[in-house]
């Protein structure tokens, strides 16, 4: 079986509707109207051990309602999900000894004493035996560079520096399973890609299965083969981060550096012209041709350089919200066979 | 065992993080001593014009004083710090991560602070209490003494077990975050023993908030004036409100698994 | 500056709509008044204290708990959040000083309360047997300067408190104490006629009294004509003393906090 199985998984609100004005909350009071709200609605999927897969969605669509129902925070409306063949809302101790969430908005180390304190207040709730502590600490040490940091009061370390010591908290039980929620929200370039590096050189050494969702596509095609995207509740896509792409956006970007400039009609027979401005134009050309179209150009126009490049992600992705699912594919499981 | 072993390191962490605002102890040493003095100038002015106060002498009553300032200690330096802690967790979304610990959700959200220094009302109301008995002459039994911390036992579950349902509350009601503010209003009648109240306020606080179970009772019971039964009403009333905390309790947390956003 | 205080009356009103909820916790909360009435009736039960019998002791603690629901004020907390939070820098920067806005909060929560908790205790005040206060217009009048001036003594008073989070970070400590103080000294465990004598001398002289206890003393026409003025001198000279002690730290705090720039 799958480390993580989840079918037909629900969650529903009720959430309760104001009227405006003082005569309506005056009503509300007496007659309340509720509103369901479907968070997560009919969602199914199978994650194996050792996988990295990112959760994609724009705000609302119910990405980390997901993530807590599968850490256990919440009770499913219907549906099933088994992680490690428990069921995550009972919340089973040797359960939640194998999991761990992190959530890059909210931070659980104690805001006045050092880093290094709250952590051995996770030994303890998590019962992990001194030597598994002492070579756990190091090695976490030495992955995120946290020599400098844990002796300081957590309020005194900078955003990027809190991160990693929230991370290194929330590993010390070598989770089996982790749930990241936005993990590198709000921190620089450099401390982002920092993050990164170290959840997949983490994946890598142990192992261990990642679910992740962030704001930055960047998070995601760095580290995940595989996306589940959802909007409005529904899983949309499931498969292939590299194939999805492919399928949306079955074009490349020309950019072109020209020596004399060129009308915008002198180009159109190439493809479609996104962009043309005297000495620079970016045009879409289909995949299958793209090279050829590139080549007929630096032979036809007087070219001074030229870059065939991957659509940005960030605009397909948007792309697919738009429109509300992958033609000919939705929901399918299509990179079954590539996991690890 | 387990457990034993995290309170320690719990406390441990609160004393650490009390060594940095030292300051706090002095304020709240003096603070405690000057709503002592008040307690005991309310006394004063009571046996300026009487003898005695609900069949109480003034060191007698003084003895209840004693027991009020030590269990308000425990208030503010247990129950306080936890309560408004929880209610931010609540409010902020960081309660998940407590739900997330393999450690009772209970234990850890109503058991993981101390404010140290507030313990300096507990030790003036013992204080007090010792000066109480020392000029009264008082030297319990030993019967008396079991009795007496039998009550003081009770009277902690007692008070521990209506602070937790505030804090359970809390779930519903995140908007009202002084909702103790109540509890502490009626707390303040246990100042005097509960023989000093009209006949309806003493019934209201010995079966419907059992102040008098917390303050008077233990007072009484030194004094050789509380009878065996009503250290088994003692016992079953903390051990009734105790299993009713829990349910509430896990309810409550059952409620915001399901139903919260 | 009368418009002015308009607008700002307006929006604290509707800020404190906001805040219904907790407010009327608080107002629940004040209860010990309440409870030293109960004790005091209890112990009326075996012949009258003093001057003092059942039904005194109720049209005294009926007027004490109006009176503090006139009076109160949180000023204190509000300045310790905005100076310790550095919340105070973009006020400055009005071209109002900060009080005025505080002051309007203030005089929203009283208006609110006087359609709210004060009906209540005046429904109190004409349900029980053997209660009646004089209605004579000097006492009225009295009375009411007593407890607008009582309300202006525990703001600055509070204010000044506050103020001290310049400095220190035990301010609120400092508020609690004063509290404390006016709960003994002020007339809450008892009136103070029926202080002994020493303590009775000592709450003359302090502040509280003038905080809480004297436009009660007033409407019961517990004091003689000249005592009346006396006490209502005395009542006016600690107003003058906490706005001085408040002009001067609010120049000094100013300049200390724009010295270290917290």
């Amino acid at each position: 079986m799958s480390q993580i199985d989840v079918h037909g998984l629900a969650k529903h609100y009720r959430v309760h509707r104001k009227a405006a004005g003082f005569m309506g909350s005056v009503r509300s009071f007496f007659q309340r109207q509720y509103q369901n709200v479907k968070a997560v609605d009919d969602i199914g999927f199978q994650i194996e051990e050792g996988e990295v897969v990112g959760f994609l969605g724009p705000n609302g669509a119910g990405k980390t309602t997901t993530l807590k129902v599968l850490s256990g925070l919440l009770h499913p409306t219907a549906g099933r999900a088994r992680i490690l063949g428990f069921t995550p809302h009972e919340r089973q101790s040797s359960f939640l000894k194998q999991i761990t969430l992190v959530m890059g908005q909210k931070n659980q180390l104690n805001w006045d004493l050092p880093a290094m304190e709250s952590f051995i207040v996770n030994q303890a709730i998590y019962d992990i035996p001194v030597d598994a502590f002492r070579q756990t600490l190091a090695e976490l040490t030495e992955l995120l560079d946290l020599d400098p940091l844990v002796d300081k009061q957590v309020r005194k370390l900078s955003l990027g520096e809190r991160m990693k010591c929230e991370l290194a908290a929330a590993l010390l039980h070598r989770p089996r399973v982790l749930f990241l929620d936005e993990p590198t929200i709000g921190l620089d370039v450099v401390m982002q890609t920092r993050i990164r590096q170290f959840v997949a050189e983490y994946n890598r050494r142990y192992g261990a299965t990642v679910i992740l969702t962030s704001h930055y596509m960047a998070d995601v095609t760095a580290l995940c083969k595989r996306v589940l995207v959802i909007d409005h509740g529904k899983l949309i896509y499931d498969g292939d981060l590299r194939a999805m792409i492919a399928r949306l956006a079955p074009y490349k970007v020309l950019k072109l550096i020209l020596r004399s400039p060129v009308t915008c009609e002198a180009l159109s027979p190439y493809g479609q012209v996104v962009d043309c401005n005297g000495l620079r134009a970016v045009i879409r050309v289909p995949r299958e041709t793209a090279t050829r179209a590139a080549a007929q150009l630096l032979g036809a126009v007087d070219v001074d350089d030229v870059t065939i490049e991957e659509p940005p992600v960030e605009a397909i992705v948007s792309e697919l919200f738009d429109r509300g699912q992958v033609d000919d594919a939705p929901t399918q499981r299509e990179g079954a066979g590539n996991a690890p | 065992m387990r457990y034993l072993r995290l309170l320690s390191i719990f406390y441990r962490n609160s004393l650490y993080t009390e060594m940095e605002y030292r300051a706090n102890f002095i304020a709240n040493f003096f603070m405690s001593a000057f709503w002592l003095a008040f307690a005991i100038l309310g006394l004063h002015v009571f046996f300026y014009h009487r003898d005695q106060i609900g069949a109480w002498g003034y060191y007698e009553a003084m003895l209840v004083v004693g027991f009020y300032s030590l269990f308000n200690g425990l208030i503010e330096a247990l129950l306080q710090p936890n309560l408004s802690r929880v209610i931010e967790q609540i409010r902020m979304g960081t309660f998940d991560f407590v739900l997330i610990k393999p450690v009772n959700s209970q234990f850890m959200a109503s058991l993981r602070h101390l404010s140290i220094w507030k313990l300096a009302d507990v030790a003036m109301g013992l204080g007090i209490c010792v000066y109480a008995m020392v000029r009264l002459g008082l030297v319990p039994s030993m019967g008396d003494l079991i009795a007496g911390a039998g009550f003081v036992l009770c009277g902690a579950v007692i008070l521990y077990s209506i602070w937790l349902m505030m804090v359970t509350s809390a779930f519903w009601f995140v908007r009202i975050d002084n909702i103790s503010e109540l509890f502490t209003a009626i707390y303040e009648t246990g100042r005097f023993p509960v023989s000093v109240y009209p006949s309806w306020m003493r019934g209201v606080l010995t079966f419907v908030v059992p102040i008098a179970f917390i303050t008077t009772f233990p007072a009484a019971a030194l004094l050789g004036r509380a009878k065996v039964p009503l250290l088994w009403v003692a016992l079953l009333l903390a051990a009734g409100l105790f299993c009713g905390c829990v349910c509430f309790w896990r309810y409550a947390v059952k409620r915001y698994s399901s139903a919260s956003s | 500056m009368l418009h002015k205080y308009w607008v700002l009356l307006k929006v604290n009103w509707s800020l404190l709509l906001e805040y219904r909820a907790g407010m009327i916790i608080w107002v629940l909360a004040n209860t010990l008044p309440l409870v030293m009435l109960a004790v005091w009736i209890s112990i009326a039960d075996a012949g009258p204290v003093g001057n003092y019998g059942a039904a005194e002791f109720t049209a005294y603690y009926l007027a004490l708990l109006l009176v503090r629901q006139m009076t109160s004020v949180w000023v204190a907390w509000e300045l310790d959040y905005d100076i310790r939070l550095g919340e105070l820098s973009p006020k400055l920067l009005r071209p109002i000083d900060p009080i005025h806005n505080h002051l309007a909060l203030h005089l929203a929560d009283k208006i609110f309360r006087l359609f709210t908790v004060v009906p209540l205790i005046l429904l109190a005040a004409a349900v029980v047997p053997g209660v009646a206060y004089p209605t004579d217009p000097v006492t009225v009048a009295l009375f009411l300067v007593s407890t607008a001036c009582a309300l202006a003594i525990r703001f600055m008073m509070q204010y000044s408190v506050g103020l001290l989070s310049f400095w220190i970070t035990q301010s609120l400590a400092i508020n609690e104490m004063l509290y404390a103080g006016m709960v003994m000294f002020g007339g809450v465990i008892a009136p103070l006629e029926l202080f002994p004598p020493g303590a009775a001398r000592l709450a003359a002289v302090l502040p509280f009294r003038y905080m809480l206890s004297l436009p009660v003393e007033l409407l019961l026409g517990r004091l003689a004509g000249p005592e009346r003025l006396a006490a209502l001198g005395i009542q006016i000279l600690w107003l003058g003393v906490f706005i001085a002690i408040y002009r001067l730290l609010w120049r000094i705090g100013l300049k200390h906090y724009s010295a270290v720039g917290a």
